[in-house]
């Protein structure tokens, strides 16, 4: 049995994340698949002992040295109509960290709960 | 009703179609994690210390240059710096003055790179440049109420620095993170309170893990659970995970049969020597850092960095050597391979089995 029957059925049994399976894709549908590759399965991430979480979102790249210098500022608009300024760093993946307000923070908590409520 | 040791039939199917597709990833041996133990000092004296770091140690921090040097020469001709995590690791990284310039560096030659703190010395401002620096991912240690908090790390404002440290982290969007309880006999009776507590705190992510017979730990048998004391802390971690309400993990210490994929998101695996390689403060090159100096499988100041990973790393990924004494005839060997490399002692004895924890 090929490593691709064996994911569909880790599928099936409902397994298949946690054997942290997944098909290898070409990032271009014009560049040559090397044979096999859509029989691998992804090399795992796993939740070391002494580790970090696997960042979310898109790698980082290499950043410049302008860039280094980081953040850029940015005018921001308060409710009152003062302006203040926060600091963004943002990557050339468009990911971004910034500064959240605690308003902001538990908005988020409260999309993550519903969301899990929704796959729930 | 307790799971246990026992797989169920589904589980059972699972786990022998994930060993074969993981014997391919054997094959390959990615490298997808590099740990960077740059220094084994430390600002606090844990009680369940697993590399018994200290404040004032022999060895010495290992140059930036050292480490960028395996980098440019050794690593980064090999892989995708993009799929290639690196994990600054101690001691207390942060007592590295030059950390900010070691991620600038990894990050402008275009790995990730993130951390693993007590917060002792997280301040705003801190956090600030290591953002800036490019750091994408914190793990903050956090081990219960403040009492606990404080008798495990020995320092009366450990608890206190490290809430707020997660409270500077938690106002970046962006910066994944998790918080890490070493499950211990004190906070067993109170894992519910602290989850509700983390919940208040905002925390999204949390990490369980439980305590090794290794390093100081090994000595301190107050920090030891019992089995029962573990069933309990696998049922709280299964409860917690399908409430859905805070993302928990137990850490990949063992094999946990009946609770595979229940506490965790993955089946078990020990990827050391697979797809995670170490340098150490010395030089010495292993899998991940919490595997004992034994099984070293050559120094970065002696050997090709590239040439260990690719020819060595053989007990690693041939577990074969494991199947002895308790393993020997263990029914589920298949599926753990004599648990995590960081399990065994000078001698290759396993020093601790998650799954005979489960009685």
């Amino acid at each position: 049995m090929n490593a691709k029957w064996k994911i569909a059925i880790l599928a099936m049994l409902g397994l298949s994340t946690a054997a942290c399976c997944g098909t290898k894709k070409s990032k271009k549908s014009e560049d040559p698949q090397p044979a096999g590759v859509e029989d691998q399965m992804e090399d795992p991430r796993i939740m070391f002992m002494y580790g970090v979480p696997f960042p979310d979102g898109e790698v980082a790249r290499p950043i410049e040295d302008e860039a280094t210098e980081a953040a850029k500022r940015q005018e921001v608009v308060t409710e009152e109509g003062t302006e203040a300024k926060q600091e963004y760093k943002e990557f050339e993946d468009g990911s971004a960290v910034k500064p959240l307000t605690d308003e902001d923070a538990a908005r988020k908590l409260e999309e993550v709960r519903a969301e899990k409520n929704q796959n729930e | 009703m307790a799971k246990g040791k026992r797989l169920g039939i589904r589980k059972h199917i699972g786990l022998k179609l994930f060993k074969s597709l993981y014997d391919g990833v054997v094959e390959r041996h990615n490298l997808r994690t590099l740990f960077w133990e740059c220094t084994l000092r430390c600002n606090l004296r844990c009680r369940h210390c697993g590399s018994d770091c200290r404040t004032d140690v022999s060895e010495a921090d290992m140059p930036l240059a050292d480490f960028l040097k395996v980098l440019d020469e050794e690593v980064t001709p090999n892989v995708d710096p993009k799929d290639v995590l690196i994990i600054f690791s101690g001691g207390e990284v942060l007592v590295r003055r030059d950390l900010e310039e070691a991620g600038r560096e990894v990050t402008r030659r275009g790995y990730m790179w993130g951390m693993v703190t007590n917060g002792m010395s997280l301040t705003r401002d801190r956090l600030k440049s290591l953002v800036d620096a490019g750091l994408r991912s914190v793990s903050v240690s956090f081990d219960g109420f403040e009492e606990v908090h404080n008798y495990i790390r020995q320092n009366p404002e450990s608890f206190s620095r490290a809430r707020q440290a997660i409270a500077h982290i938690r106002a970046y969007e962006g910066l994944t993170y998790d918080v890490i309880t070493c499950a211990t006999p004190a906070m067993i009776d109170r894992l519910e309170e602290w989850k509700e507590f983390l919940i208040s705190e905002g925390i999204s992510h949390w990490r369980i893990f439980s305590v090794f017979p290794a390093g100081r730990a090994k000595r301190d048998e107050s920090l030891h659970l019992n089995a029962e004391q573990f069933r309990r802390l696998m049922e709280f971690i299964r409860t917690t995970r399908k409430e859905g309400r805070i993302k928990l993990n137990y850490a990949c210490e063992g094999f946990l049969g009946g609770y595979e994929t229940e506490v965790r998101d993955h089946f078990y695996m020990c990827t050391a020597g697979v797809n995670v390689a170490s340098i150490r403060v010395n030089g010495d090159i292993s899998g991940c850092t919490s595997v004992r100096a034994n099984y070293t499988q050559g120094n970065i100041y002696r050997d090709q960095f590239w040439d260990v990973w690719q020819n060595r790393f053989t007990p690693f990924r041939n577990r074969e050597w494991a199947k002895k004494d308790e393993c020997a005839e263990c029914k589920v060997w298949e599926f753990c391979r004599g648990g995590g490399m960081h399990l065994r002692d000078d001698e290759g004895k396993l020093m601790y089995c998650h799954y005979n924890m489960l009685k």
